[in-house]
């Protein structure tokens, strides 16, 4: 893997710590779901399943197909799920953000918590 | 029992879903329309409008999103390169042959040469209709040599081959940097014939510049592109 393969965008990190916390039930849907209500990001589905694949190709992410729903016009469900790689990913990018947070301090306005 | 209404808001908006079936890579197709539908028939409850504006705005984003990587994509540099080579190099060939061998020609023909506006020559019919001609009648080769351009055509592809050596270039840049240094001569001399009136004896030189330039860099361009293509995708394997 390339040098700049190795490092985690900032989308590609929330996108493989959605696939965390959601566990086994992460598809689609849920994963676009759980990014607009954590962090009030409104991703678009095509965005998402770019950055899913390109995760896939880079060997931090693989899918499998789930169960087909009526709800959803009798298509299967993709559930992803994040691999060993990945998780040294993403270890190694909140590594590097602590790292670099060390020292700074950032004023709060008044009225934020 | 349910409204017409009710039973045709369940369905997703048409348009959006066919442009959907038509845009997205048939791998993700089926799911992403199913996320879709799925988040839409949730929404469905709470307003049927705004879900229909959302699963629109959705639609629209997601072609967007595919049809930018689709223009990125090396499918279309291959077809682009290809069929830039197959059209220029057989066109800037006929025309080199008939520039060497045109006494007379019509004043539109000669007002576009005289401004450098050759890719307006090469769309009129008195063009094509003397172009056959020289083709045919042409048996001296010397008339493709042009030292200037042979020149420049070098230092273009030693440039990019040093740039290449310093860093790795992708099919993407070689394809870039090769099109900028075969246009620029074109530009150039196109800019400069209709800046400044020349007589044809200095224009014909310079159009000999401004076209052999760009032949000379095609093929190995595009040889170049292919070969980081082919080397790109065996990597990717």
């Amino acid at each position: 893997m390339s040098e700049k393969e190795k490092f985690l965008g900032e989308f590609e990190q929330v996108v493989l710590l959605a696939l965390l916390r959601l566990g086994e039930g992460a598809y689609g849907a849920a994963i676009r779901q759980l990014l607009h209500d954590q962090i009030s990001r409104d991703v678009a589905i095509g965005a998402l399943y770019s950055t899913l694949e390109r995760l896939e190709k880079k060997g931090m992410v693989n899918s499998r197909l789930g169960e087909a729903t009526a709800e959803r016009g009798g298509r299967a469900k993709r559930y992803f799920k994040v691999t060993a790689s990945g998780q040294t990913a993403l270890k190694r990018a909140r590594n590097a953000m602590n790292n670099m947070w060390q020292g700074v301090s950032i004023k709060l306005g008044a009225g934020i918590a | 029992m349910k409204s017409h209404r009710q039973t045709q808001d369940q369905i997703p908006p048409k348009l959006s879903c066919a442009v959907l079936e038509i845009t997205l890579p048939a791998h993700i197709k089926d799911q992403v329309l199913g996320d879709l539908q799925e988040e839409y028939g949730k929404r469905l409850p709470d307003n049927a409008a705004a879900a229909r504006r959302w699963y629109r705005y959705q639609a629209l984003r997601t072609v967007v999103q595919y049809f930018s990587q689709f223009l990125g994509s090396d499918k279309l540099l291959k077809v682009a390169v290809i069929l830039a080579s197959f059209i220029l190099v057989p066109v800037i060939f006929v025309m080199v042959a008939w520039l060497s061998n045109v006494d007379d020609t019509t004043e539109r023909v000669l007002q576009y040469l005289l401004a450098g506006d050759m890719h307006k020559v090469a769309i009129t019919r008195e063009f094509w209709a003397y172009a056959v001609q020289s083709v045919s009648q042409q048996k001296d080769l010397f008339m493709y040599v042009n030292m200037p351009s042979v020149m420049w055509a070098s230092v273009s592809l030693f440039w990019i081959g040093y740039k290449n050596k310093k860093q790795l270039m992708t099919a993407h840049q070689l394809a870039l940097w090769g099109s900028a240094l075969m246009l620029l001569p074109y530009l150039l001399g196109t800019f400069y014939l209709s800046a400044f009136a020349m007589p044809p004896r200095v224009v014909g030189p310079i159009i000999a510049f401004m076209l052999l330039s760009l032949f000379y860099l095609l093929v190995p361009v595009t040889c170049w592109v292919m070969y980081r293509l082919r080397q790109g995708s065996a990597d990717a394997k």
